[in-house]
């Protein structure tokens, strides 16, 4: 083995492959921060080129663009509202009210530093103990899942400022709009109104950029244009100002005031790992679970979506904590648990490698490469955020008249390059219209998101645990069950509680 | 002055972006083919890095040799595949736009869903491989093969729980097929991929699953996962060892099959230098090591053999939809 | 008692309730009698109609809570948010279904520049910004996507 591991090294250390690996983690942030676009396509896209490279710098390139996709969506969710990535919606929430604030560098750099802390532990996982968690993951069954789904929709009252009926309400209805298209059972088309369009049902993406983002775009044109028309600001100011006032020296973030978001930072890793090894639970679960627990937990909760870095570290930890998680099962079993997974083990496939426990025994050098890799491209990722940071903080105080159209632009054709769908378009557009209601009539958007993430998973768990045993009690048969149920209800009374003793 | 160096810095960024990823996006062709210099594109009507998306890509490569113009592989998974499908049909007839699928979006659909064409509008132009439905379950399962499966039936109907793919789909049909032809009946439990499924086999939660070859023949190979049987006249080539149903004394076949098609109204001496020029192009080594590598198992058929195959699906499969009243 | 309860009539979070009973109220009764198929032990109308029942009650209790005063303060700018949001949906529908006819960075250039300049008191004199910079912007973002990505665009609309 120590012979695997020295020829891994000169593999991975090899100066061409460092060199993959930093222009994937540049393409990732630079794709991943435009909407609709992630890290995935940009894979996808260069899957092709494994065939011509070596085993060591395609992995570097994949491995590269992987984790700087999974920053870059929260670098346009904070400074444009716009999430780049379903993954960083979470972020966005608070990381968006900070730069609001005037303080765009320090939510970037918490998110950047929560990043690649939740990456790397993910990695060192995946690298120890993947085989045990991977056992695990395998005993999640439909009855496991359902309680897990079931135990998320708790976070409701944690993504909700005001009236928790109305954050309810949101999440229902993003369940609703989870169901449209054919139902995943019977097969049989749900609230389609007859169009054919919709057999296919609403997409992730569109509809999360839409609701979050082009909402947000909206509202801000609206602002914009009320400032023009107001005649107050004298034209000397504006002359061919580009960027509104923004004092850069007031807005840092020592490591140290980094440090004391230690608790937020572990909650988004530890959750992000398990639910990250979860096939088919999702890097946006991941980071909306870490949110609100890391809010249920926190000693500011009130701070929560109101710019708290807590927020901003939970939520972008917890996203990147799916990482390396993500891989477990790929690599214990074969299975892969996500997109991400299915394309590193279509990449694998192309190499001449077969996905799964075999993998590790037989191409033990390039195995042991790509986990070296790993751990190196979260340092270059840190470094190369480090440098790009203070540019993307000046691009988001560039002046809302000029970047607002350009945003707008982006999450279009993003959205529509995502899927090449002409029918995401017009959903992303609808669901814009959709986010602007709720905003203002006082509804909370996350928990819709949330319902719409939750919904199918949910449903389909449920309804296969029925199938399968046949009576409602199956669904308690599980002692994994039990211990979310259990969990969700001892935090209910226990929050219940707390809150008769405030008052 | 600010704004116009962040302009350069921009453009010269993209230039070099585009510079080191446009290799990678396919060689160029010759120009002098009837088929001109503007691109072909192969739509799939799924999702990327899939089987489909891999074996199409094996023609990206080795295909604008033969062929000419550059070869596109555009992946359109909107409206369950029928935003594909209805792409292929609105686009110019000439050729150059060619829908690569199973039997799914373009049979299934043509029957359940509220589609504008009709199975007759479409022409294969070749075949690149069968995929063969195979049922499989974890190694330590009491069941051992077909005989076992069906035994366990008659004694106990409805004692199995049996997961696969989507619904009405090319790893659901073969099973409702079985069914039919037996009078037996599972508990069927649909998953939401071919990996939800093996999860779920490989934990425990169900008996036994329904899968494609290519994606257990590891497994199978080191005994983490036993397959019974497979849904085909003639046995898989990574699965030698497993039989099929018709040995086992079952008549019941219906294999997948990912084909390339175009819309019947593009000239016959197109299709036909189309079918030539990538099983050409198929028949290189490099060809060849690709699909060996990626497991794709590209076994090319020409257009008239993949037109019988293509009317007898159709056929089978209006026939099982009829019987459990999806149509009428 | 009576000094809770306002008249609900006045605040908009009561009609925001009745809105979401309505909703509810019309997903249920398509329930009941649309077109939906059977399913063994849970079919595909449960969930659809947990969800409807929860905005009901969400819809009730929103309602109520405006009658003893917890709601919401109205928003000032309603009207002009959601004109806003018509046009540029609109103007999103027109960008797309132009691109096909003018050419990819012709009409994403001509958009950016009339956004930009609706935006920006007295355009023409910051021509810099409303005019270089979309135009600059365009032509980076036919690189990123029909160059890069090839997005496939232009024939065959569908649907």
């Amino acid at each position: 083995m120590l012979e695997a591991l020295t020829d891994a090294l000169s593999l991975a250390l090899d100066p061409s492959v460092l060199m993959f690996v930093a222009l994937g983690i540049l393409l990732g942030i630079t794709l991943g921060a435009i909407p609709g676009l992630s890290g995935d396509m940009a894979i996808a896209l260069l899957l092709p080129t494994v065939f011509y490279l070596e085993p060591a710098s395609a992995l570097g390139l994949l491995v590269g663009i992987y984790k700087g996709g999974m920053f870059g969506g929260s670098i346009s969710g904070i400074t444009f509202g716009v999430p780049g990535t379903p993954g960083a919606a979470a972020t966005t929430i608070d990381g968006y009210q900070a730069k609001l604030k005037g303080k765009p560098n320090r939510a970037l750099h918490t998110a950047l530093y929560s990043s690649v802390a939740g990456d790397t532990s993910s990695d060192l996982i995946l690298i120890f103990i993947a085989l045990p968690l991977a056992a695990v993951a395998l005993k999640f069954g439909p009855v496991e899942f359902f309680a897990l789904y079931a135990f998320s929709l708790l976070l409701i009252s944690a993504l909700t400022r005001g009236q928790l009926a109305k954050g309810v309400a949101a999440c229902a209805l993003g369940i609703l709009l989870s169901m449209i298209g054919r139902d995943p059972i019977g097969g049989s088309l749900r609230m389609t109104f007859g169009m054919p369009e919709l057999a296919g049902g609403l997409s992730l993406i569109p509809v999360l950029v839409g609701i979050f983002a082009v909402s947000e775009l909206i509202v801000q044109v609206s602002k914009a244009w009320a400032a023009k028309s107001r005649a107050i600001v004298e034209d000397a100011k504006e002359k061919s100002k580009m960027f509104s006032d923004y004092d850069a020296a007031a807005d840092k973030l020592p490591f140290r005031d980094f440090l004391k978001l230690w608790k937020a930072t572990a909650i988004g890793t530890g959750t992000g790992t398990l639910i990250g090894a979860l096939p088919g639970a999702g890097s946006s679960l991941a980071a909306f679970i870490s949110y609100g627990l890391a809010h249920r937990f926190s000693r500011n909760g009130d701070e929560f979506g109101k710019g708290s870095m807590e927020g901003v570290a939970s939520a972008e930890a917890g996203n990147s904590a799916t990482s390396g998680s993500t891989l477990i099962p790929l690599f214990a079993f074969g299975i892969p648990g996500s997109a991400t997974a299915a394309l590193f083990g279509a990449a694998f496939i192309l190499m001449g490698m077969s996905p799964g426990p075999t993998m590790v025994r037989d191409h033990s050098d390039v195995i042991y490469a790509l986990f070296i890799i790993l751990i190196y491209a979260n340092l270059v990722n840190l470094l190369m955020g480090k440098v790009l940071l203070p540019y993307y903080s000046k691009m988001s105080m560039v002046q809302p008249r000029i970047l607002l159209p350009i945003v707008f632009c982006l999450a279009i054709f993003g959205t529509y390059a995502a899927g090449n769908s002409l029918i995401d378009v017009w959903v992303l557009l609808g669901a814009g219209l959709l986010g602007v209601v709720l905003r203002l009539y006082g509804f909370p958007l996350a928990p819709l998101i949330l319902g719409f993430i939750v919904g199918p998973g949910a449903e389909r768990a449920l309804r296969q645990s029925l199938l399968i045993g046949g009576e409602w009690s199956y669904l308690f048969s599980s002692p994994i069950a039990i211990g979310f149920y259990a969990t969700a209800l001892g935090l209910i009374l226990l929050f219940t509680l707390l809150l008769r003793n405030k008052a | 002055m600010m704004m116009q160096r962040k302009g350069l810095v921009v453009a010269l960024t993209a230039a070099t972006l585009g510079a080191a990823v446009g290799p990678a996006m396919g060689s160029e062709g010759n120009g002098d083919s009837p088929l001109g210099n503007s691109p072909i594109r192969l739509v799939i009507p799924f999702g990327p890095g899939g089987g489909s998306d891999m074996t199409a890509r094996v023609l990206t490569a080795t295909a604008p040799e033969f062929c000419g113009p550059r070869i596109d592989v555009v992946s359109m998974s909107g409206a369950a595949g029928l935003e594909a499908v209805n792409y292929v049909m609105n686009a110019e007839s000439d050729g150059h736009t060619l829908l690569v699928t199973d039997y799914g979006p373009i049979v299934t659909s043509g029957y359940v869903d509220d589609v504008e064409w009709s199975h007759d509008d479409w022409d294969p132009v070749m075949l690149f491989t069968e995929w063969l439905p195979t049922v499989y379950t974890r190694a330590d399962h009491d069941i051992d093969s077909i005989e076992d499966w069906v035994a366990q039936l008659e004694a106990e109907p409805n004692s199995v729980t049996f997961a696969h793919a989507a619904p009405l789909g090319i790893v659901h049909l073969p099973l409702i097929l079985f069914e039919m032809e037996t009078g037996l009946e599972n508990r069927h439990i649909p998953t939401s991929g071919g990996g939800e499924t093996r999860s779920m086999v490989m934990g425990g939660h169900v008996d036994l699953g329904m899968t494609l070859p290519a994606s257990i023949a590891a497994e199978v190979e080191n005994g983490t996962l036993k397959a019974l049987g497979t849904f085909a006249d003639e046995r898989a080539d990574v699965l030698p060892d497993v039989p099929t149903f018709k040995e086992a004394g079952y008549d019941v076949s219906l294999p997948a099959w990912l084909m390339i098609f175009a819309k019947d109204d593009v000239p016959q001496e197109t299709k036909a230098f189309l079918q030539d020029c990538f099983m050409e192009a198929l028949a290189t080594p490099t060809a060849v090591s690709m699909s060996d590598r990626t497991n794709a198992g590209i076994d090319p058929r020409g257009m008239e053999a993949s037109a019988d195959l293509y009317r007898n699906t159709v056929e089978v499969v209006g026939n099982i939809l009829r019987e459990i009243g999806e149509i009428d | 008692m009576s000094s809770m309860l306002r008249n609900p009539l006045r605040y908009q979070d009561f009609y925001v309730g009745l809105v979401l009973i309505a909703l509810a109220a019309a997903g249920l009764l398509d329930i009941a009698y649309g077109n939906w198929r059977i399913g063994q032990t849970m079919g595909p109308e449960a969930f659809p109609q947990v969800a409807y029942i929860a905005i009901l009650m969400a819809g009730v209790l929103v309602s109520t809570n405006a009658c003893i005063g917890q709601h919401d303060s109205r928003q000032e700018d309603i009207v002009s948010v959601l004109v806003t949001g018509v046009i540029m949906v609109s103007g999103g529908v027109l960008l797309f279904l132009l691109v096909g006819r003018l050419g990819f960075t012709v009409t994403l250039a001509s958009a950016l520049i009339a956004g930009s300049s609706l935006l920006t008191r007295e355009p023409l004199r910051h021509w810099k910004t409303t005019i270089l910079l979309p135009i600059l912007a365009a032509v980076v973002m036919y690189f990123l996507f029909v160059q890069l990505i090839r997005v496939p665009l232009a024939s065959g609309w569908l649907f």
